[in-house]
């Protein structure tokens, strides 16, 4: 063989052995986890922080039945259409999800299969949850009703169908801190958990570029992923709301204008309107404390 | 004069067009007095918020004139003749009342009644003080923002 080829050979094995090597599935500290006992009443609260059934919960399910988190609903995006897996305490949804189980999907955006999991579930928000927490949230899970509907398949095409190809999504754009890291008093620390974390604001309100990943406009608006409308700049620079006004608006949802939420939105204040009125606050303290962007 | 059938045509030709832009402008006008009517809510609603909110001081005659209005408007812009199949987001510009308010009419009436309901709420609450007014805003954006929710389209 020419020596050139076998270089070539070389290289690729070289490439796909990288690959596999930064494409391995991350791993939490089970060791950790062992000692953690859940709160389901605390994981109650936190169930509302993280909108779990924004996303989970059958598509126009109200009230109650949002706790019923069967899965069904479509998250259209330029990459393929999401479907929301059932996460109820069910054979189909996650009744035998361990918390290692729980913990690692959530924060390191892996399934029970080792599989890495899509960022249409925000683990890149999800990622800097306390382990407590989590034990509390997957203690609540339980206790919701469990249901027997089969998650369904993403239709998303190739190359975003292999999920392996994720890992090297992770290593590209998985943060690695805090978005906003200024000198920040103890409630706008609570609303950087509430915002940056548990509510995964980012998720929709940071612009992303082509291959999905976070820009580094934070919460500086973006396209609707489906297309239709936009996600508005919610930075000092596009929302020029007090701190009660955007509390308000979480609570019920009207703008100072007394408009009020509409789409997805509406669905979110459905949750933000589960939360404690310090909360609320904390998280319009944190807003207010977001670098300006103007757009 | 003949009537000729190239001036039958144009006679249709005119009525046609004169129908058509006599269609659009009512369409127009409802969605103008949907929106019209809805601004009037939001005055509304904003009295009883100011006050809520802590704002404004809490003037409990006020407040129930606010409350009043609010539900006038309601009830009127929940009328049946306010929402004409077709007079909508893909058909007339700047509305955003989405199609599937008419797939969905029942439901969409059932939204409206919880309105109401919301609105005799916080009417209730105006005689009972800042408190009960205040509890009551939930209740309200819960309504407003239920119908929104799936039936207004996005801001472009």
């Amino acid at each position: 063989m020419h020596p050139f080829f076998r270089w070539i050979i070389a290289v690729a094995l070289l490439g796909a052995a990288v690959f596999w090597v930064v494409t391995i599935p991350g791993d939490v500290d089970e060791e950790a986890l062992a000692g953690l006992e859940g709160d389901p009443t605390r994981g109650e609260g936190l169930f509302w922080a993280a909108g779990c059934a924004n996303c989970h919960a059958a598509p126009g399910a109200e009230g109650e039945a949002k706790l019923v988190l069967a899965g069904g609903q479509k998250f259209p995006s330029p990459f393929g259409t999401f479907l929301a897996p059932n996460i109820s305490p069910s054979e189909q949804g996650i009744g035998g999800w361990s918390l290692p189980d729980l913990a690692r999907a959530m924060v390191k955006g892996v399934g029970r299969e080792g599989e890495h999991l899509y960022p249409a579930f925000p683990y890149n928000s999800y990622d800097m949850a306390e382990m407590q927490d989590v034990a509390d949230i997957h203690a609540y899970l339980q206790t919701l009703p469990p249901d027997a509907t089969p998650s369904q398949p993403h239709e998303v095409g190739f190359p975003f169908n292999i999920r392996r190809s994720l890992g090297g999504w992770k290593m590209l754009f998985m943060r690695e801190g805090w978005q906003v890291e200024d000198d920040l008093t103890d409630e706008q620390l609570r609303g950087r958990y509430l915002v940056e974390v548990m509510g995964h604001c980012g998720e929709c309100h940071t612009p992303r570029n082509a291959l999905g990943g976070w820009t580094s406009d934070w919460l500086a608006g973006a396209p609707a992923p489906d297309g239709k409308g936009r996600i508005p700049n919610i930075t000092p620079g596009g929302l020029d709301w007090s701190e009660g006004d955007i509390a308000e608006y979480l609570k019920s949802g009207f703008t100072p204008e007394f408009d009020t939420a509409g789409g997805e939105m509406a669905v979110v204040v459905e949750s933000t309107a589960m939360l404690t009125d310090e909360d609320r606050a904390a998280i319009a303290a944190y807003l207010k404390a977001v670098p300006p962007v103007e757009n | 004069m003949k009537i000729t059938a190239k001036r039958v045509g144009l006679v249709l030709a005119a009525s046609l067009a004169a129908s058509s832009a006599f269609a659009a402008s009512h369409a127009m006008e409802q969605q103008k007095a949907r929106e019209d009517l809805m601004k009037v809510m939001g005055q509304n609603l904003g009295v009883l918020g100011k006050m809520a909110k802590g704002e404004v001081d809490f003037d409990g005659a006020a407040a129930a004139a606010a409350a009043d209005a609010l539900h006038e408007a309601a009830v009127k812009v929940l009328a049946d003749d306010m929402w004409e199949e077709g007079i909508d987001s893909m058909s007339v510009d700047d509305s955003r009342a989405l199609p599937e308010i008419w797939a969905n009419y029942d439901d969409f009436k059932d939204k409206g009644a919880t309105l109401i309901a919301a609105i005799e709420g916080a009417q209730a609450a105006t005689g009972e003080g800042l408190q009960a007014v205040q509890a009551s805003m939930g209740d309200l954006g819960g309504a407003c923002g239920g119908c929104h929710k799936v039936y207004r389209a996005p801001e472009e």
